[in-house]
Order: C-alpha cells, then sequence, then structure tokens
C-alpha cells in the first residue's frame, strides 16, 4: 500500500492490553490512542508498570493488542500474519533494547547487518564501514558482542536498528543500564541519525533530561496517556 | 518433603520435556550395560552348554588305577562322580565286531548319555547299545545279548536296556571304528572289576569348583601319584572357561579376550553415556544458575544447591535405570529370537550340541549393571553438581553466562550459510557454542553413520561374494576329484561311479575338465587389454619373458606366437552343439571348441576386474596344443562373448583360456593319447549336487576319502549349505549386533541433542526474541531450530557417507579377493542412516521447535533475564 508523505507514520486507535485472567487481570493499556507524524521525535514517559514497554511492543508488531489498531506507515498490522508481521518488522521497524540487544554468538558485523542477512540481502561493505565509522566501532567489526564494552554494544544496537533505514524508529530505555557519559553519548547518537535520516523515533526513557530533547513527550500512567505535550515545534 | 526436594521436583516439572529425554537417554546407557553384561552371560551360558554337550559336565577327569580312583570318590570332593573303562569283551557269537566299556557311577548323566529308547543301565547285566549297532543288529530294550572274551574264551550274558545316542564318553576312548556297547559297572572297586579291565577314566563334578577345590585335588593327586604311577588328570579348562573360572591349567586367554572386550565395550559405553548425561546437567545447571543463586542469598551451603542437581539425577536414576534393564531383557531376548533360526541351522548341520542363545538373567549381573549405571550416573552429575555448590548471588544477578564463547569455533561455515540461509549460519553459531560438546556429539554420530554402513556392506559383499562364488545355486554339495595316475584310468575308477550317484543326492551334475600342456597360438589373437594385463602379470611374478615356467610369451612381443595354458571344459554333447551351434568333430586329433571368451582377471590397482574380449579369435582359427607331446589341434567353432554364467572363470594370469568341448570329442583325445602313448591322461571331474540332506550326503562323501585311499587321487568335498548357514549365521550376527549397537547410540546422540537444543532455547529465549523483533519470521525459527539438531546429522552424514563408502571400498577390496563381484556401495544401508540421521535431528528437534510455537517471542523480551 503506497502510503503518501502526508499519512502520518503511526496511527494508534483506542488500543487496550490486558493481561492475566479473571480476578488477577492487569490493564496494561487502557483505550490509548495517538498519532504520530513522520520524522517526529516522541519521548515516552511514566513510572515503571505504567505500561511504557508494552505500548513500544504492540507498536513494534512483538506483540498483539488485546483490542485496537496500530497502523504503521498506512499498514494496519493486525492484518498481518506472523510471518509477514516479521518481514514488516525487518524493513520498517527499528527496534533498540536496554538489555541484551546483540545475539552473542554473531560477530559485530553480523549483529549489525542481521535484519539485511535475514532478508537474505547482502549488506554493502562500504555502507557497513561508514555506519561503523559513525557509530564509532570500526575496527571491532568482527569482534563478539561480549568483547564490547556496554556503550559500544549498544551502539552495535542502534546501527542495526538504523542500517535499514527504516521509517519507525523505537527505542525501550536504550540508555537504561550506561553511565552518564555513555548515555549522552548514545542520545547524541539517536538525534543525528534521526536529523540525518529524517527517520521516526519513538525513545522511552526515565531520564527527564533525555526527555526534554525530543519535539513531544507523552506521559503514561496506569496505561492511560495522561499528558501529551509538544516540547519544540 | 525436605524443600530441596520439592524444588526439585518444581524444577523438573518446569522442564519436563528435557528431564524425559534425560531419563530416555539413562535408560538408553543402562539399557546398552545391561545387554552387554547379560549377553556375555547368555553366550558363555550358550558355550557352557556347548561344552558340557560335546565334553560332559565336569569339571575335573582322571586316569590310574582303581585305588586311585576310589580315593578320589572318596575324598568328598566332589559332588558328583563317575567312571568308566574298556572291557576285554569284543564280539558277538555271530562275529559282529563290537567295542565294549564299563560305565559306572554318575559318568551316565556327567557324559550326556540320552536313552532314545528304553532306560539307561542301572544293574549289572544290563548293558546300552548305540543306535546304530542297534539298527544293524536289531537290537531292542529287552533283547539279550551275549559277548565274548577272546583271551579267555568266556562269555557273558546281557540284556539291552537302552538305544543311545553316542556319548561324551567316546571323547576319551577309541574304538578302532567298532560300535561301542556300553556296560553298566557297579563300582571301581578293583576286585568287582572284570579280569582284564582296561585302562580306568574318572570324572568328577566341583560341589564349589574354586581354587581351594583345585588345590585340594592338586595335593591329593601328588599324595596318589607316590603308589599309583599311571596316575594323570586333567581339568575341562574348556567349561570352566565358560563358567568364567580360571582352572590351574590354561584357558586364561580366552577369558582374558572375553573380560577385555566387555570392560572395552562397557568403557566405550560408558563414556557416551557419561558425556550425555553430564551434558544433561550442565543444561540443568545453567537453567538454575537464577534459582541457585536465589538459594544461596537465603543461605543455603554449597551442600544443598549440589543436592539440587544431585537429587535430580537420583530421580532421573530412580526412572531410568530399571527401565533401562527391563529394556535390555526384552531387547536381547528379541535378538536371540532373531537370530535362532540361523544357529539352530548351524546346530543341526554341524552338531555342534545346543548353540541356541537363551537369555539368561542372573540377579548378580542385574545389580552389577545397575551399579554400574548409577555409577556413571551419579559421577556425571558430580561436577555440574560441584559448580551448582559453588553458585553466588552475584551470578543470579548477572543472569546466565553459559559459557566463554570461542570466537574460532564461531568462524566459517560459509557454505553452511550458503545452503541453509542465514537461519542455517544462525543455528550452525549456536550448536558450536560449547564446541566440546558439539564435537563429542557429532563424533558419536559419525561413528553411528560409519558403523551402520560399513557393517551392511561387509554382510552384503559376504553374500555377494558367496552367491558369485557358487552361482546357480542349482547344487549344495560339491565334490571335486582330481587323478594324476598314468598308469590308470582315472575316468574308470569306481570312485567316480560312486560320486556320480551317492545315495543321499537328489540331482548330480558331472563336469570334467582338462588343463593340461600349452596352447600356441598366433599373438595377434590375444586381445589388446589381456596383452596389457600379461605384461602385468610377468612383471609382478618377476618373469622373463623366455623364462620356460610362464604361461607366457614363448618369444618377445615381437614374435608372432605365443603360449598359452587351455581350460577345457568338458560339455555333455548336447549343451556344447548349444553352445557352438554344431556338434564337434571327434577324429581324436582335432577338437572342436568354443571359446569362453570372458572371465575374471587381477586388474592393474591390484583388485579383480572382469575382462571381456578376453581373445580375438574367430570361427575357424586353429590353436596347437602340446597334449604331453601329443599334438592336438584345437579348432575354433564359436567365440561366446557372454557365455553362461557358470562357465566364467577366475584367473591368476590373463594368459589362461577357458574353452569348452564336447564329451564324445574329449574321450576320442584320451582314447587315442593311451593308444599312442600308453599311458594315461590326468583327469579332473567336479560334481554338482542338490540334496534334500545335505548334512548326510556331505557325511557320506567325505567318507569316501577314509575308505578309498586310492594313490594319485584327490577328492575334496564342500558342504556348501553349511557355509551358506555359517555365513549366514555371521552375517546375521553382525548385522543384528551392530545395528543394535548404533540404533543405541542414535538414542544417546538423540538425547543428547534434543537436550542441548531445547536448552539452548530455554537459555537463550530473550536471544530469540530478539531475533524475532529483528524480523526472524516463526518458519524461519523453526528452520534455525531444525538446522541447530540438524547439522549434527547433516555434517555426520558429510564425514560419515564418504568415509564408510571409503571403508565399503577397502571391504570390498579384500572380500572380493576370494571371489569376484562388482562393487556396489551398500545404497540401502546409506538410504537407511541418511533418513536415521535426519528423522532423529527432526525428532530431537521437536521439543524445542513445539515450545517455540506456543511461546511468542515478545514475552521475553519483558525481562531482563
Ligand atoms: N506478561 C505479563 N503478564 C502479566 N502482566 C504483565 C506482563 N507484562 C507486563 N505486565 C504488566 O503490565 C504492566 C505494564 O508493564 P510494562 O509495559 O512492562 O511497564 P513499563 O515498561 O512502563 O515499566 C505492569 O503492571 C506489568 O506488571
Ligand atoms: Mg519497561
Amino acid at each position: 500500500m503506497p502510503a503518501s508523505a502526508a499519512t502520518p507514520i503511526l496511527q494508534v486507535h483506542d488500543l487496550c492490553k490486558v493481561y492475566g485472567a479473571g480476578p488477577n487481570t492487569v490493564a496494561a493499556l487502557d483505550h490509548v490512542s495517538l498519532t504520530v507524524q513522520r520524522g517526529e521525535f516522541v519521548s515516552i514517559v511514566g513510572p515503571s508498570g505504567s505500561g511504557k514497554s508494552t505500548l513500544l511492543h504492540i507498536l513494534g508488531g512483538v506483540d498483539r493488542p488485546t483490542s485496537g489498531r496500530v497502523t504503521v506507515d498506512g499498514v494496519e498490522l493486525s492484518t498481518l500474519n506472523e510471518t509477514r508481521l516479521a518481514v514488516f518488522r525487518r524493513r520498517q521497524i527499528g527496534l533498540v533494547y536496554q538489555f541484551y540487544n546483540l545475539i552473542p554468538v554473531l560477530t559485530v558485523a553480523e549483529n549489525l547487518t542481521l535484519p539485511l542477512l535475514l532478508d537474505h540481502r547482502r549488506p554493502d561493505a562500504g555502507q557497513v564501514k561508514a555506519l561503523a565509522d559513525e557509530l564509532g566501532i570500526a575496527g571491532r567489526l568482527d569482534a563478539l558482542p561480549g568483547q564490547l564494552s556496554g556503550g559500544q554494544q549498544q551502539r552495535v544496537s542502534i546501527g542495526r536498528a538504523l542500517l535499514t533505514r527504516p521509517a519507525l524508529v523505537l527505542a525501550d530505555e536504550p540508555t537504561g543500564n550506561l553511565d552518564r557519559k555513555n548515555s549522552a553519548a548514545i542520545v547524541e547518537l539517536l538525534k543525528k541519525f534521526h536529523a540525518k535520516y529524517s527517520q521516526t523515533l519513538i525513545l522511552i526513557t526515565h531520564d527527564p533530561e533525555i526527555a526534554l530533547q525530543a519535539g513531544r513527550i507523552l506521559s503514561l500512567e496506569d496505561g492511560r496517556i495522561v499528558k501529551d505535550e509538544v516540547v519544540r515545534p | 518433603m525436605n524443600v530441596l526436594c520439592k524444588l526439585t521436583l518444581a524444577q523438573i516439572r518446569g522442564s519436563k520435556s528435557r528431564f524425559v529425554v534425560t531419563v530416555i537417554g539413562v535408560a538408553v546407557a543402562a539399557a546398552m550395560v545391561a545387554a552387554v553384561l547379560l549377553g556375555c552371560d547368555s553366550v558363555m551360558d550358550a558355550m557352557r552348554r556347548g561344552a558340557i554337550a560335546e565334553l560332559g559336565d565336569y569339571h575335573w577327569q582322571g586316569s590310574g588305577s582303581a585305588a586311585s580312583a576310589q580315593a578320589f570318590e572318596n575324598s568328598g570332593l566332589f559332588a558328583r562322580f563317575g567312571y568308566a573303562c574298556t572291557l576285554p569283551y569284543s564280539a558277538q557269537p555271530d562275529g559282529q565286531p563290537v567295542s565294549c566299556m564299563g560305565v559306572g557311577g554318575d559318568a551316565w548323566r556327567m557324559l550326556g548319555a540320552h536313552a532314545v529308547e528304553g532306560k539307561l543301565p542301572d544293574a549289572p547285566g544290563e548293558a546300552a547299545v548305540t543306535k546304530d549297532l542297534a539298527t544293524v543288529e536289531h537290537l531292542a530294550p529287552g533283547s539279550a545279548l551275549t559277548l565274548t572274551d577272546p583271551g579267555t574264551g568266556g562269555s557273558v550274558e546281557l540284556t539291552v536296556t537302552a538305544v543311545l545316542d553316542r556319548f561324551a564318553v567316546d571323547n576319551t576312548f577309541v574304538y578302532d571304528g567298532r560300535q561301542p556297547v556300553y556296560l553298566y559297572l557297579g563300582s571301581i572297586a578293583r576286585d568287582e572289576l572284570p579280569q582284564g579291565a582296561g585302562s580306568l577314566y574318572f570324572w568328577g563334578a566341583a560341589a564349589h569348583p574354586d581354587s581351594r577345590f583345585f588345590a585340594s585335588v592338586q595335593a591329593l593327586e601328588q599324595r596318589l601319584s607316590l603308589s599309583d604311577a599311571s596316575l594323570n588328570s586333567w581339568y575341562n579348562t574348556t567349561l570352566l572357561t565358560w563358567m568364567g573360572i580360571a582352572s590351574p591349567t590354561g584357558g586364561s586367554s580366552l577369558r582374558g579376550l572375553i573380560n577385555w572386550l566387555r570392560a572395552f565395550l562397557l568403557a566405550l559405553i560408558g563414556v557416551g553415556a557419561a558425556l550425555m548425561v553430564s551434558n544433561a546437567f550442565s543444561l540443568s545447571l545453567a537453567e538454575r544458575r537464577r534459582t541457585l543463586g536465589m538459594l544461596s542469598s537465603a543461605g543455603a551451603t554449597p551442600a544443598q544447591k549440589s543436592d539440587v542437581i544431585l537429587l535430580e539425577a537420583l530421580f532421573a536414576g530412580l526412572i531410568g535405570i530399571p527401565a533401562g534393564l527391563l529394556f535390555a531383557c526384552g531387547g536381547l531376548a528379541a535378538t536371540f529370537q532373531v537370530l535362532r533360526p540361523a544357529f539352530g541351522l548351524l546346530t543341526r548341520r554341524y552338531g555342534l550340541g545346543d548353540l541356541n542363545l537363551y537369555l539368561v538373567v542372573r540377579p548378580f549381573w542385574l545389580v552389577i549393571s545397575a551399579a554400574a549405571s548409577a555409577t556413571v550416573l551419579l559421577l556425571s552429575a558430580w561436577v555440574p553438581a560441584l559448580q551448582a555448590g559453588r553458585t553466588t548471588p552475584i551470578d543470579a544477578i548477572r543472569g546466565t553466562r553459559e559459557i566463554q564463547l570461542n570466537a574460532r569455533a564461531l568462524r566459517g561455515g560459509r557454505l553452511f550459510g550458503k545452503l541453509f540461509g542465514p537461519e542455517g549460519m544462525l543455528a550452525r553459531k549456536n550448536a558450536r557454542r560449547s564446541i566440546h560438546r558439539y564435537r563429542a556429539t557429532l563424533l558419536s554420530m559419525t561413528l553411528s553413520v560409519v558403523l551402520l554402513v560399513t557393517a551392511s556392506a561387509f554382510a552384503l559383499y559376504l553374500e555377494r561374494s558367496y552367491a558369485m562364488a557358487h552361482p546357480g545355486a542349482d547344487y549344495n554339495v560339491t565334490a571335486a576329484m582330481r587323478c594324476y595316475s598314468t598308469t590308470e584310468d582315472g575316468g574308470a575308477y569306481p570312485l567316480r561311479q560312486i560320486l556320480q550317484s551317492p545315495a543321499n543326492a537328489r540331482t548330480v551334475r558331472e563336469q570334467e575338465y582338462i588343463q593340461w600342456g600349452m596352447l600356441t597360438l598366433p599373438s595377434s589373437r590375444v586381445g589388446e587389454q589381456t596383452a596389457d594385463l600379461g605384461w602385468q602379470y610377468a612383471e609382478d611374478n618377476g618373469m622373463g619373458l623366455n623364462d620356460p615356467p610362464t604361461y607366457w610369451a614363448q618369444a618377445g612381443p615381437d614374435s608372432d606366437t605365443l603360449a598359452m595354458q587351455p581350460y577345457l571344459l568338458v560339455l555333455p554333447d548336447e549343451d556344447y552343439a548349444a553352445l557352438a551351434g554344431q556338434a564337434a568333430a571327434a577324429d581324436g586329433s582335432t577338437i572342436d571348441c568354443v571359446v569362453i571368451n570372458r572371465c575374471f582377471v587381477p586388474g592393474r590397482d591390484g583388485g579383480m576386474m572382469e575382462l571381456a574380449r578376453q581373445m580375438a579369435l574367430r570361427p575357424g582359427d586353429t590353436m596347437e596344443w602340446s597334449f604331453n607331446a601329443m599334438p592336438v589341434t584345437l579348432r575354433v567353432a564359436a567365440v561366446s562373448d557372454n557365455p553362461p554364467q557358470n562357465l566364467i572363470q577366475t584367473w591368476r594370469n590373463p594368459y589362461t583360456m577357458t574353452l569348452a568341448t564336447s564329451r564324445t570329442a574329449a574321450d576320442a583325445v584320451f582314447a587315442r593319447f593311451t593308444a599312442e602313448t600308453g599311458s594315461y591322461c590326468p583327469r579332473y571331474f567336479n560334481f554338482y549336487y542338490q540334496s534334500d540332506d545335505p548334512a548326510r550326503l556331505y557325511a557320506e562323501l567325505t567318507s569316501l576319502n577314509a575308505q578309498n585311499p586310492i594313490p594319485n587321487l584327490a577328492l575334496t568335498v564342500t558342504d556348501i549349505q553349511g557355509d551358506q548357514a555359517m555365513i549366514h549365521a555371521v552375517t546375521l550376527l553382525v548385522r543384528v549386533i551392530l545395528y543394535g549397537f548404533v540404533a543405541l547410540i542414535s538414542l544417546i546422540c538423540a538425547a543428547n541433542i534434543a537436550n542441548t537444543v531445547s536448552s539452548g532455547m530455554a537459555l537463550r529465549r530473550r536471544e530469540t526474541a530478539m531475533l524475532c523483533a529483528n524480523g526472524l519470521t516463526p518458519r524461519g525459527l523453526r528452520k534455525m531450530l531444525f538446522l541447530e539438531s540438524g547439522i549434527y546429522s547433516i555434517q555426520a552424514l558429510a564425514i560419515g557417507l564418504p568415509v564408510s563408502a571409503l571403508l565399503a571400498w577397502f571391504v570390498w577390496r579384500r572380500v572380493m579377493r576370494i571371489y569376484y563381484f562388482r562393487f556396489t556401495l551398500p545404497w540401502g544401508a546409506m538410504a537407511a542412516a541418511a533418513v536415521g540421521a535426519l528423522g532423529i535431528s527432526l525428532l530431537a528437534a521437536l521439543p524445542a521447535m513445539l515450545h517455540a510455537a506456543r511461546h511468542p517471542p515478545a514475552e521475553d523480551l519483558r525481562t531482563a533475564e
């Protein structure tokens, strides 16, 4: 489905996610609706357990909602079966997580190009090299992730999320277990790519300072959006 | 219930499929141990029964004076004691010669006397006769028998009470071919033995054949030998060996071999099982890291943490070992059942006593099997248990660090990636995370493949070779009669008439052949390839070109004639006419013949090859045959490029030519030779028999050898069906044992792989979720899991099939030296190996694949662990 530049990259309509059954049910997401335009940088903040990760998983097509609709780049995710969803993910969505972002048996280069490899595409050596330079991990391409520092590992996973130039980049507390200096560097990197390739970036964070770098901040509480403020247009 | 016990049970419930697989692995290992121990014991038991049937059920045998025998009998060392001696009576009044012996005490029973009719003699004046004598003399229980003593002229009156098969007492006495009659002996007291009684033998079975018994017997013998110079004694070493007892006189090498073999098999199984078990428990440990860390922070001692693993081993053993023992008993019983017909046939053909295998389950060996399995289980679980004991709270917080990844082990594999895509590459790397475990499993898989294919090849080739040696199979006994006499006509020997119509043959085919003197023919008539191989033959055998004894060229290759050795088959006239299209000339100086233009010869590579168009002869060509100084001309009537299979011969020397002529033509030449030279030709006859009772026929023909000691005559008899039964039994044994072993190794491999793959899955949940988040499709995930397990079988096949093909070729080279047959790979076995290995992989991957289908990856992304 050709998506014109005018359509929003992300449309979420009345999204609910309920865990458990009977008296133990938890509504992780409670009628959430939102729209994100192409090229926006949105941070999501909220206390622990408020449903941030759940939302991100559903946006990324990793998890399915209990009810509601998610449309990414004009494609409604619920219409895709598991396989097409996986293919859609590897082409359209970049995911960055807090922990264990890399596959320990693959080299840095292989980790970096994993979505391409899974797509049976040959990564362009020059492009990989350029990306590695940009990430500051040139020279470590043949190392295993275990041989890298935490900051370096996270940069690799960001590189991986960005390599295919996905329309939508989703990051779940990417600086969660890094020190201040490394955190700052990671955020810089994300911002740089966001600016350079005008990708849409949705970032979950605890850190108000990081949140404030976005153009728009969504606050979640008990599975509901309680605040949606534009910081800078 | 103890909290640790409860925890362990909960953990087991949590990883049910891995536990089940571990239990299966333990059961298979226990089954293999029990199969080796019980199998060995059952085989020993069969051999023991064989030894008893052949030699008798005694441990010690002596000979000497009656006084010595009595001293032994009264020594209290023996549970059973018996004796026998030759008696002077030798003939009946009608002159039929018999040998006569007295048998007493437990000798009847110990030596296996069995009354076919009547009951064994148990009072003086009673006698037993053999079945053959009973037939000849028309004796039956109740008949009266009078024996005379040629020395004294006296005689004894006896009553026949039993008709017997011959029994093991015959092993000791020599009768000079005369039928024995067995008399009842009441006692060995000297004054009760008849006058003139000959050498006295005695047999004893010990109550407890142990070293004390041996020492006592030896001491007693030493004491008695002071007064009895003729005293002599032997142990029944064969029986003692199969009983597993070391006798003072020999048999230790066989016992050593058996023990060594048993120890080797047990070690092999032990290592395999230990590998599997320790793998299972290190996986279990990896899964339990978090729990153990928590236990640790709650104040559990190292021993308590170890207990979590050891308890799991205990539970696995409690279920797995008894199941394995049961399985082994069932498997052995079934195997013996399968082998029974083949061994039954052997037993009947060779009269080897009862060689049949019956399952013997002695509690002793069951206990040993269980103990050995439990020991292996415990020892293998020990190291993971110790590691569990060392788990600290920090390990739990840090999460799982399975093992240090080996960057070198993860490299390469481009081919695998090319063949199976990115999933293949991932699978390969995952499988090789623990490179030692990977290699060990791969090695056992490869070994299974190689064993399976090579064993099948061996069995196949053995049968093929035998089938080639006896094409047509319209006979089951053959005899070859070769007469070298020059003063007598071999063709007219009475033996030939006997061989032409033995009593026990249904059909007889006689095939005479002449192999005498040399043929001279133009060298241009030799096939190109033949000439080539001929040069090689001459070189290989160090022959000069003018070397007189060679059957090779008389002159160099420049000469236009050369000499060859003829092998002339004499066919019945009508067979010859059918082959040649016309009758053969029979004037005694010219022989018409058909060239059998195909044979098997050693090839350039040392193996045998089929040589087609050996000669370039054409109908009408003639060859000069130096029929021992009486020249004969061979005239080619026809050339058969594709002769009947049974006329094709195998030659060492490619310059041997197979020809066929007719009976009339050959006889004319023999007649002329005798008329001109006054001497006779050597004559060679092969006889092919079809018999309903090949054993009888074989016995009948071999006895001719003893009865007709004619000089310059050789008679060899071959019992094809007996050989076939032997070959069949051998191949069956090879197949059953090796296939059984392969099946069990494969099962252990499967358990190992299944554990590795599903635990890997469990340990790498987040990692897998990451892959899915990055766009690995569900199908891709299943493919990766299958390949993670399949890589073992794919690699094992990739290595194992070529290796076993090579081994099969070597086996073929050995076997086809006996009889030539074309090389074929055992395709069936190779296909079975491929299907089996891939099936095992699929089976092993199934638990992980099912688990992946049930648990969507998103759940695993949530947690930090
Ligand atoms: N698999 C699950 N089963 C049950 N409840 C869950 C599950 N995953 C998350 N939850 C609950 O959903 C709520 C939202 O969780 P999450 O999205 O992880 O929050 P956040 O990322 O904002 O900390 C929490 O109350 C959590 O306990
Ligand atoms: Mg979260």
